[in-house]
């Protein structure tokens, strides 16, 4: 996030805006070749409208992951590609062909998109080759193929068991390589790795994310791990409440969110008051540059809590309220001069008592994303917002 | 002891009236899980005339008597339609078969509930026509909730095959009422309890052949699921099916 351009900054950071205009993200990087695309697409159950006016464009070759709070949307409108529930109004693409919007839909089975589920879904009464043989049209070399996903991801020694015989992630990677034995279009993973351990999920979706470039594979990853969405994805969107509010780089989304909400769902994010003039924000903890060159007057600057500096010193302005041990870090929350609470990670040799005084710095290695004052949406707080499990 | 046991010649005739009992056991049974698959299906159909249709007709197969259906079919239909009334083998399977179809439907109908929605998305997502899903997905996974009730079914319309007699099939109870009839006549007249419990005998014995089937099947359907090593949870063992 050190390294990222600036000219890729100023195209792309339409920060500074109000949330609520944001009515259309347009995606602000051109695929030139997009084998997926949504136009509209709204999803309404009764009075709740769970995917809102949603559009965008995944190229060939892409990983994108939509990632948002629980119920914000994500499952619905991956099974509304999957043609497993039909949106309310709206359009999709696969690979040229309109599966839904013009005339009469296109059936899930006659889509070109493959589907690893929550729960990996293999057929309990049959092998793990059988389960990879299905979905392979039968006038193909079967057995070449299911060899070949097999190896793809590294379980070809299975291919005799049953699914009640495989490991939480192997059955994951045996999904994974069922889905891709027919060569889908487009990729759908709906939170694949949700029912895993940590550990075992962090290894996952390494592998995974090799696996879908390795074939060639366009894909999108529906997930609620901001870590996952900014690990594995080519690019990430960000839905809330049915809507998409961002669709960029991992290290956009991350430095320079569209809304406040992003700001606080991809990571913790807190606001600093500042007045800005020409790109710089004068605030309580500095003078710092923002990305907006649009922006002036009163600003709310984000901060996220690995980009403040904390030195003990008697005089500095800042008082230490408390500290949390997370290992390798210790979160330390901060009072500043104007009652501002700031959290900074710090290295856990670094120890700062309740009640000490501390010199508050920011040091972030690049413009932050900053907000006019007063703009304030109610989903935005950081405080509420929901934390990833 | 030897009074139990009657004459060879009469054992040839139950023998003859076994043949019978087993002959219209298998023409109904066919016809029973033929009706059972196709209503089941049509129980979950996504068309509510479909469902409805499915509906009434598994209300009206358990809802009738069984005899009452049966004399239906072998003295109504043939004079309404003007069929030969030789054909009251067949007329009376078609009968039990009918039966067996509204309580098997019901069975089938809620081994398909039981297969979880995820299998279906999965086979749909891997571009399995429903025909397909239902033949390779849903229908092999649902076989071992279908078994055990369906071996006890079978059992059932065994015992309810007794009730072609009454329409003049030589069946085993048949041949069994005429032997007491004919002993009212006799010189040396064996006791009704006796003729009875050989009758008893013989559709306990049928009974545990068909029991012993179900019982072997279960047993290769769940031999998928279970670990070589492990045993699964109880929940996920079928009950064996069981004589009443």
């Amino acid at each position: 996030m050190v390294d990222r351009p600036d000219q890729r900054t100023t195209a792309t950071a339409p920060t500074g805006h109000p949330v609520g205009m944001h009515e259309h993200p347009t995606d602000p990087i051109p695929t030139t070749d997009p084998i997926l695309q949504l136009d509209g697409v709204t999803r309404r159950y009764g009075s709740v409208v769970a995917v809102d006016d949603v559009s965008l464009q995944v190229g060939t070759g892409e990983l994108l992951v939509i990632v948002g709070p629980s119920g914000c949307g994500k499952t619905t409108l991956l099974q509304t590609i999957a043609g497993l529930t039909a949106p309310d109004a709206g359009r999709i693409t696969i690979a040229g062909e309109v599966v839904t919007g013009d005339g009469p839909m296109v059936p899930p089975e006659r889509r070109r998109v493959g589907v690893v589920f929550q729960d990996h879904a293999l057929f309990p009464h049959l092998t793990v080759a059988d389960n990879v043989e299905f979905g392979i049209a039968r006038d193909a070399d079967r057995a070449e193929r299911r060899r070949e996903v097999l190896d793809l991801v590294q379980l070809r020694h299975l291919a005799d068991r049953y699914p009640h015989e495989l490991s939480g992630g192997e059955k994951q990677r045996i999904a994974l390589a069922r889905a891709l034995a027919p060569r889908p279009a487009v990729m759908l993973l709906d939170e694949p790795f949700s029912s895993l351990d940590p550990n075992l999920r962090t290894a996952l979706r390494q592998q995974t994310a090799a696996v879908l470039r390795e074939s060639g594979t366009t894909a999108v990853f529906v997930t609620h791990d901001q870590v996952e969405a900014l690990s594995i994805g080519d690019r990430v969107a960000v839905l809330n409440a049915g809507r998409l509010e961002q669709v960029d780089r991992p290290h956009t989304v991350f430095d320079a969110p569209a809304s406040r909400f992003v700001a606080s769902f991809l990571g913790e994010a807190d606001m600093v008051a500042g007045v800005v003039v020409d790109g710089t924000a004068d605030t309580v903890v500095g003078r710092v540059g923002v990305i907006d060159p649009e922006l002036s007057g009163l600003a709310e600057v984000m901060v996220r809590p690995h980009e403040v500096v904390l030195d003990a010193d008697p005089e500095g302005l800042g008082t230490v309220l408390g500290s949390e041990f997370r290992g390798g870090l210790v979160q330390h929350r901060v009072r500043l001069a104007d009652g501002t609470v700031l959290r900074a990670d710090r290295r856990h040799s670094e120890q700062l008592a309740a009640g000490s005084r501390v010199r508050v710095t920011v040091d972030a290695g690049h413009p932050l994303a900053a907000f006019p004052a007063g703009d304030d949406v109610s989903s935005s707080s950081p405080d509420t917002a929901p934390t990833p499990t | 002891m030897d009074q139990l046991i009657l004459s060879s010649d009469r054992y040839a005739r139950l023998w003859e009236g076994t043949q019978i009992t087993l002959g219209v056991l298998a023409a109904s049974f066919v016809l029973g899980v033929v009706l059972s698959l196709l209503f089941g299906v049509m129980r979950l159909s996504d068309r509510r005339f479909v469902r409805g249709f499915a509906l009434a007709y598994v209300e009206f197969a358990r809802g009738i008597s069984s005899i009452v259906l049966l004399f239906i079919m072998a003295y109504a239909v043939p004079i309404l339609f003007g069929l030969p009334q030789e054909n009251v083998f067949i007329l009376a399977s078609v009968a039990l078969g009918l039966n067996m179809g509204g309580y098997g439907a019901e069975i089938i109908r809620g081994a398909i509930e039981s297969v979880p929605k995820g299998q279906s998305e999965a086979s749909v997502a891997l571009n399995l026509t429903n025909m397909q899903r239902l033949r390779f997905i849903v229908l092999p996974q649902a076989m071992r909730v279908i078994l055990p009730p369906m071996g006890n079914l079978t059992i059932e319309i065994l015992k309810g095959t007794a009730l072609v007699s009454l329409v003049s099939l030589s069946d085993i109870a048949f041949r069994i009422d005429l032997f007491r009839t004919n002993a009212a006549l006799a010189e040396t007249r064996t006791p009704d309890w006796i003729l009875y419990l050989n009758a008893l005998v013989i559709y306990f014995v049928i009974a545990q052949i068909i029991n012993g089937i179900f019982r072997y099947f279960e047993r290769r359907t769940n031999a998928k699921y279970e670990s070589r090593n492990r045993p699964l949870p109880a929940s996920d063992v079928a009950p064996a099916g069981m004589v009443k």
